[in-house]
């Protein structure tokens, strides 16, 4: 699929950094989840402990399933990607909402469209399902988990163990990626992370 | 193999089930003053359930269900658990498949592998542990989220699609 190039300069005042930030679109996503007594949230990696203990504490249930590590062992293991899926065998409509930290920066086109039709099939009606991606790949690349702080700020720790390729696409792309979903809120901030917040129908 | 180590004084003994005690184990009495905790070794195995009212350590493999209410339970990093788990708190740093319950802390460390449903008063998990499963921990009540964070986050972010409009709303795709 053809990505179309959308340049940075144009909505950045620096370029990517791991920079903390205050994410508004946590705050509505997380709003929205908190005035559900049965909230059930998936979080596909990587596993962070503040973020589970921040999520657990505010919804009924909070499922993990790194998918990062599952990639990694794959990669360091030299096996296709395509059986990873099979991980993710909950019933349809389980979740309120999906975590995707990161995540989708290091999928292929292919592997999206398959997570985002998972996610879709997963996801209760008016579920959500929160996104991060950077603008640009953060020179130098490691893999960090976006760590959840007081007051919706986001930090970010370095995963030393994950290695996984990692993909640009513009900001068209992923959002007709994301085409599944009728609903999709989208921020960019100034260190270079874009956020999309998607609603099921 | 078996090794003792200190108990609290307020522990009485340490009971298997008779399944277990007849296969693999012969339960070791202890004066209710001494202070022991049991490893079972990585030679190990066992298949059975597990009662116990001093702390226990599997380094070996175990398949079964483990009630240790008012003990400490831990997988040891070449430990291998398939089974549900009562106890007073729990350390997973091995592999363990099966579900959780306790009143007290769950630890989950780099090296663990664990497959399975926690309940908890609270949680910690270290980065690179292997997990799949939930967690359901006390929740807060909930909370007004008048945070003074939005207005900051106002500041430095602007919706993608109106990159030369900033506005404190998000922006909404258009289908």
């Amino acid at each position: 699929m053809a990505t179309p190039t959308v340049p940075a300069d144009s909505y950045s005042d620096t370029g990517p950094s791991l920079a903390d930030y205050t994410s508004v679109l946590l705050q509505t996503y997380v709003e929205i989840l908190e005035k559900s007594s049965t909230a059930q949230v998936l979080d596909l990696g990587p596993v962070c402990e503040e973020n589970i203990i921040y999520f657990a504490r505010r919804v009924k249930r909070f499922h993990v399933c790194d998918m990062f590590l599952r990639l990694n062992r794959n990669k360091r293991e030299s096996l296709p990607n395509r059986g990873v899926w099979k991980h993710l065998d909950y019933a349809s409509h389980s979740f309120d909402g999906i975590n995707l930290w990161d995540f989708i920066d290091h999928l292929n086109d292919d592997q999206i469209s398959r997570l985002v039709g998972l996610c879709h099939t997963l996801l209760k009606p008016r579920g959500m399902m929160i996104i991060t991606s950077f603008e640009e790949q953060p020179a130098p690349s490691p893999i960090n988990s976006f760590v959840i702080q007081d007051n919706y700020r986001l930090s970010f720790r370095l995963q030393n163990h994950l290695e996984l390729p990692w993909y640009y696409r513009s900001n068209r792309a992923l959002t007709h990626m994301l085409s599944a979903f009728p609903s999709v809120k989208s921020f960019l901030y100034r260190n270079g992370i874009r956020e999309f917040l998607c609603r099921r129908d | 193999m078996l090794k003792k180590g200190k108990k609290p004084d307020d522990d009485k003994g340490f009971a298997f089930d008779r399944t277990t005690e007849q296969k693999t184990l012969k339960p070791i009495p202890s004066p209710q003053t001494s202070a022991e905790k049991t490893v079972i070794g990585e030679n190990i195995s066992i298949e059975g359930n597990i009662r116990g009212d001093e702390h226990l350590i599997i380094e070996g493999s175990m398949k079964g269900n483990i009630q240790m209410e008012k003990h400490n339970f831990a997988v040891g990093s070449k430990g291998r658990v398939e089974g549900e788990i009562n106890a007073q708190s729990v350390r997973i740093s091995g592999q363990m498949m099966g579900n959780v319950k306790t009143k007290g802390k769950v630890e989950i460390t780099k090296e663990a592998d664990f497959m399975g449903d926690i309940r908890a008063k609270s949680i910690s998990v270290e980065d690179g542990a292997y997990f799949k499963g939930s967690i359901e921990l006390e929740r807060e009540p909930h909370r007004k989220t008048a945070s003074t964070g939005e207005s900051s986050a106002i500041k430095t972010s602007q919706p993608i699609h109106e990159p030369k409009a900033p506005t404190n709303k998000v922006a909404d795709k258009e289908n």
